[in-house]
């Protein structure tokens, strides 16, 4: 894509957004200036976001600069997968356990990110996340969730 | 003053503030020699596990955590001509030309030296400016408080050291965001479509996570591009030759008073300290040429202005609740989780917590030395660890984070949409850390605006009139002008030959 053309996008896209937000906000009660109710300060932050983003559109001129590392269409699908994989690790967090979830979860996480074999994607895997559980839930107390395994 | 000073040594000489002392300065060195991972995104990986602490410990680790950066980015500056932090990319001109001529441990004592002077004579500074500050913003009301953020948003737009505009755009985001949830004034619920766990508005540490750890984990998984690996450096002259110790004092101080003053002000302070620092030390010294080849001057003077102003900017912050730097926006959240307020009444109402903190600073400058002269192998040797190892270490912190704030996968949820959001900023050059100002300013502004409205009976003419607030507005105006006016000579002095 040429340089600065991602930026326009951009900038297009959250002046859409604020627009949005200015209608929304308009449906609240927005009060008087002596007055003002929970509409006046989200439409008037939405109004500044709708025409500063404008003004960027504007004033964010296209070149012919190739913009610098990309990582292709590889590098979108890794993150697209990395997305997925933890909301679909977020929803069966609570189901399976911490433990589980977790150590499959960062068995994925060290492919992803691209290590080799998978002896120490598992070996690492299993380490950290019961170093994690000692140290937050035991130690620390924060209340992680067991799921299947109960002890 | 000395009194409260005391009575904070006494405060953070217990087990537990020193431990949250010693964590804060551990951590903070280990992220400032790591590439890429700086003190914004680890105080804000770091901000749920304070609640496991007290508030004033909790704030001593944080703040550790920064000014620790501070002094551990020069290492790898020094030893790879790789800056761990931005502030400490001009050390390498010098650091690393020290490092080949085999000085690196003398390169990385005048770093720690140099450091050390401007981050216990900065607390000096700290003390009273801070206190002074307070002592003005007292007299603030609703219309002042109104002025004071508006003036700060002006001051913001200057944060991230790209265009005003684009910073405004981000605190203004950062605003709308902060309006998600329960209207407190009116109980009214805003922009929450229909979701329960919106009622209670975003929460702060998700939103830090994904919009600096998870953010950084996708840029690292688009090219997968590991930091090239360390050198083998041999320490036999850690310490400095007696001459080169007299060499380091002088642009030490020379620096702390820069970077104090430069640190007072907003924008990237401890980036442009160090090159100031830089630039007046090679205005000073009798052989300017020999700059750039590896001179003491050129580590010690920049290494204690970027130190002077990490300590500088906490002086807005503590004495007017405004952050001027993105670590200070992020510290202001540590306050606020700990439901602590910074601002005019703070050192009123916290004076212990307040003199803890000041206290707990110079103890961390102390255990900071201690740490970087004998322990620089160690954490040098971080680096050996791998990006692909590393990123994993980082979302699981970030999972943990999210999840323990409210016990809820919803925190997940929340940190994937920022983590996605601020991958999209980075991708479109905005920098994210106005944004989170703005969130947390948002609520104040607010109330600020309705107390204010209320008050004057919808009428603007008391905003100008009353001196505190007419004077802050004027700062505000005249700084408009002077940015217009710099863009006006930029764009005139930019040769027209470019033409696409």
């Amino acid at each position: 894509m040429l340089g600065k053309q991602k930026e326009r996008i951009f900038f297009a896209v959250i002046a859409v957004i604020a627009l949005l937000f200015m209608i929304i906000s308009i449906s609240y009660e927005i009060g008087t200036i002596s007055s003002p109710q929970g509409g006046f300060f989200p439409l008037v932050a939405s109004t500044v976001i709708f025409i500063l983003s404008l003004y960027l559109f504007i004033s964010t001129r296209p070149t012919t600069e190739q913009t610098s590392q990309t990582g292709g269409m590889t590098g979108l699908r890794r993150i697209f997968l990395f997305i997925i994989v933890t909301l679909i690790y977020a929803v069966f967090l609570e189901r399976l356990g911490f433990l589980v979830s977790t150590f499959i979860y960062m068995i994925f996480l060290l492919k992803v990110m691209g290590q080799p074999g998978w002896r120490f994607a598992v070996l690492f895997s299993l380490i950290s996340v019961i170093f994690c559980w000692i140290c937050f839930q035991k130690w620390l107390g924060v209340p992680l969730p067991t799921g299947i395994v109960s002890f | 003053m000395f009194e409260g000073l005391f009575e904070g040594f006494q405060n953070v000489l217990t087990l537990n503030n020193l431990f949250a002392c010693f964590i804060g300065c551990f951590v903070g060195t280990l992220v400032g020699v790591l590439p890429g991972l700086g003190p914004v995104p680890t105080m804000g990986l770091l901000l749920p596990f304070t609640f496991m602490l007290d508030p004033t410990g909790a704030i001593i680790m944080l703040a550790g955590i920064f000014y620790g950066a501070m002094y551990g980015g020069s290492t790898t500056s020094i030893l790879l001509n790789l800056p761990g932090e931005a502030a400490s990319v001009v050390t390498c001109l010098d650091g690393h030309e020290m490092a080949k001529k085999g000085r690196a441990g003398a390169a990385l004592a005048a770093s720690a030296i140099g450091s050390w002077i401007a981050g216990t004579l900065g607390l000096v500074g700290l003390m009273f400016f801070a206190v002074a500050l307070s002592k003005v913003a007292l007299l603030f009301g609703p219309i002042e408080c109104f002025a004071i953020t508006v003036l700060g948003i002006f001051l913001l737009g200057n944060l991230s050291g790209n265009k005003p505009s684009r910073s405004f755009l981000m605190v203004f985001i950062g605003i709308l965001f902060g309006c998600i949830g329960t209207d407190k004034t009116t109980g009214m619920s805003r922009f929450t479509f229909g979701s329960a766990d919106l009622i209670g508005g975003i929460d702060l540490v998700p939103m830090i996570m994904g919009l600096f750890g998870i953010a950084d984990v996708l840029m690292f998984l688009e090219n997968r591009k590991e930091n090239p690996s360390l050198a083998s450096v041999k320490f036999r002259d850690l310490y400095p030759k007696k001459e080169e110790l007299k060499r380091i004092i002088k642009p030490s101080l020379r620096g702390t008073v820069v970077g104090f003053l430069i640190g007072l002000l907003p924008g990237p302070a401890a980036v442009i300290s160090s090159f100031a620092s830089y630039k007046l030390e090679k205005k000073v010294s009798s052989n300017p040429d020999a700059f750039g080849t590896g001179v003491i001057e050129g580590v010690a003077g920049p290494e204690s202005a970027n130190n002077g102003a990490a300590v500088g900017s906490m002086v807005p912050l503590l004495g007017l609740g405004i952050p001027f730097a993105p670590a200070t926006a992020v510290l202001l959240s540590g306050f606020m989780i700990h439901g602590i307020t910074p601002g005019p009444l703070f050192i009123r109402d916290n004076s212990l917590m307040f003199w803890t903190i000041i206290a707990s600073m110079y103890i961390g400058n102390v255990i900071l030395v201690l740490l970087n002269l004998p322990l620089v192998g160690l954490f040098a040797s971080v680096l050996k660890i791998k990006t692909r190892i590393l990123m994993p270490i980082i979302v699981l912190v970030c999972l943990i984070g999210a999840y323990g704030v409210n016990n809820s996968v919803f925190g997940i949820f929340v940190m994937v949409f920022f983590g996605l959001v601020g991958y999209l900023f980075k991708k479109v050059n905005l920098d994210p850390s106005p944004l989170i100002v703005g969130f947390i300013l948002g609520p104040m502004i607010e109330i600020y605006t309705r107390q204010s409205l209320v008050l004057t009976n919808g009428s603007f003419l008391p905003f100008i009139t009353k001196p505190i607030s007419g004077s802050l507005f004027l700062i505000a105006l005249l700084l408009s002008v002077l940015t217009i006016m710099r863009n006006i000579a930029k764009k005139r002095n930019t040769p027209c030959d470019k033409k696409y």
